[in-house]
């Protein structure tokens, strides 16, 4: 049985670390190997500066960041930096998922809507996060209300898309059975089209996460007082890099823990797919 | 006694007008309160469009089917359609529980219980209440087709329209799947009409059966089916009458034209 929502879950399988989830001694080998990469990867850069071959203020030994980060934690140092910015991407994540849902939604049932929207649409879609900045701050000045529209006007459209496709792949099966029972059009929408679209909504989201931690920090970049994105800039110019990479190592740990957790989160909310899948692959 | 179901000149054509496919020609059908009818027809003949226009879900190209007197433009009340491919007509994400429920929670107001008691109640009449909080993909093909049943009998539909629903299961379920469709249809009074290629089973389960032509498909024949009743899974195929009919049909599906 052809279910397209299998091809997206099977992509996401292959797409995000997963070892974690895995079971039997072939699945602990693969995870141990992973680790080992990563820590063989640290223990290089280490001897690159422990050894002498690279010799540069801008180039810290690990240890050396590992202490700034460690500082930063008993200072009121990472709380704030990252506080400020996690807030800031949540906010505009959030706006983005409801804002992209919805529209998907009504976009995705209604041929005629989204042939008068589309188009304007993807204009907007085209356009490069940085780009839009500098006219919003005309409208919103540099505060949250900017940054936080960047990033879910940014975190909108993956969204947006994979909410229309996953309406438009629902089963055209269950929809004939909705019409046979005579079940109401919004009935139809938010009991069938909608959780028909849930695989494809994840997959957005998850994109959409990702771009919102990227736009956040672009934004503290160019318009920024606090945040990540703004610390990282400021130790740069400050010339103290031990706390740059500090802060840009961070970051990766906490974009890897938010995808992690939204794999969890999509396992458990759609169990019913996997279950699917696994029907389909038993015959 | 009074037509339940009234099939006058329906015609379907698909495809451009240019190029215009005739799926349909002609077919005029009567169907009492009450009777099992089978339609029986070579694959690809349009059983299903046919059943599908009766059942409001695909508008008929030419003539008009009534209901009660009524003319069927849309899903009439009281008319279920069973589809063929259970996995698919079953909805993955909700419990057997709520599966049954999604045909009849949104007709009245009934309370929380008395949906619950509606979905027990005819669960149990397929014998599935133990398994009410599981999900579709969990069961087994034959009792995923009969929670398709449960969930079609819970909306209490006066008609119930059958396209090949016991074809995608084995032919030791297809049989207990029989048993229990015509047990239900003597217990609840309902008029069922069955598209099925399967000319033994359109002679053991029903009361008259109506022979397609090839595409583009009008009614060949209507045999009245002498087959006594109640129906016994192995003795009524060995009745004469059972073998007669059966030899009759296949003869005429099998000639060539």
């Amino acid at each position: 049985m052809q279910r397209p929502a299998a091809n997206t879950i099977g992509h996401d399988r292959s797409a995000g670390p997963r070892w974690f989830l895995r079971r039997g001694r072939l699945g602990e080998w693969h995870s141990l190997s992973g680790v080992a990469l990563v820590a063989a990867l640290l223990v290089l850069w280490e001897l690159s500066v422990r050894s002498g071959a690279v010799r540069s203020e801008s180039w810290p030994a690990v240890t050396t960041i590992l202490r700034a980060i460690g500082t930063g934690f008993s200072a009121e140092g990472w709380g704030t930096v990252f506080g400020s910015s996690l807030y800031r991407m949540a906010a505009g994540f959030l706006l983005a998922a409801l804002a992209g849902i919805a529209t998907g939604l009504v976009l995705g049932a209604s041929t005629m809507l989204s042939r008068v929207a589309m188009p304007t649409l993807e204009i907007f879609r085209v356009l490069p996060s940085p780009a839009i900045v500098p006219p919003l701050i005309f409208i919103l000045g540099v505060d949250d209300a900017l940054k936080v529209t960047v990033i879910a006007i940014a975190a909108f459209f993956p969204i947006l898309l994979n909410t229309i496709a996953g309406v438009r792949a629902a089963d055209p099966v269950h929809l004939l059975v909705a019409r046979t029972f005579r079940v109401p059009r919004r009935r139809i929408l938010l009991g069938i089209q909608l959780p028909s679209a849930l695989p494809y909504v994840f997959a957005g989201c998850r994109i959409s996460l990702g771009l919102a931690l990227i736009v956040t920090v672009v934004t503290e970049m160019i318009a920024g007082s606090e945040g990540v994105g703004y610390y990282i800039v400021s130790m740069q110019y400050a010339l103290r890099p031990s706390d740059m990479y500090a802060a840009i190592i961070l970051l990766s740990a906490i974009g890897y823990l938010l995808n992690r957790l939204f794999l969890a989160l999509e396992r458990r909310s759609l169990r019913w797919a996997h279950g699917l899948e696994r029907q389909a692959a038993h015959g | 006694m009074a037509d339940l179901l009234d099939v006058q000149g329906v015609g379907k054509t698909f495809g451009a007008p240019a190029e215009p496919v005739v799926a349909i020609r002609s077919v005029d059908l009567r169907v009492a309160q009450g009777e099992f009818v089978s339609i029986v027809g070579p694959s690809g003949c349009g059983k299903s469009t046919l059943l599908q226009i009766i059942a409001g879900l695909l508008p008929a190209s030419t003539g008009d089917v009534h209901l009660e007197g009524r003319a069927v433009v849309a899903p009439p009340e009281g008319v279920v359609y069973l589809f063929q491919q259970y996995s698919r007509s079953l909805l993955p994400w909700l419990t057997v529980e709520r599966n049954v429920s999604f045909g009849f929670s949104h007709l009245n107001g009934a309370s929380a219980r008395e949906v619950e008691e509606r979905c027990i109640h005819h669960l149990d009449m397929v014998g599935l209440a133990d398994f009410r909080k599981r999900y579709p993909w969990e069961l087994s093909g034959g009792m995923q087709q009969r929670v398709a049943i449960a969930r079609a009998l819970a909306a209490q539909p006066r008609v119930l329209l059958l396209d090949e629903p016991f074809s995608s299961v084995d032919a030791l379920t297809r049989l207990e799947l029989h048993g229990l469709i015509l047990e239900l249809w003597g217990k609840t009074g309902l008029t069922i009409l069955l598209v099925t290629h399967d000319v033994e089973e359109a002679v053991y389960l029903s009361d008259r059966i109506v022979l397609l032509t090839r595409r583009p498909a009008q009614v060949a024949e209507v045999f009245a089916n002498a087959l006594p009743r109640p129906r016994r899974p192995v003795e009524s195929r060995e009745d004469p009458r059972f073998l007669g009919l059966r030899h009759e049909l296949l003869t005429r599906l099998l000639k060539p034209e």
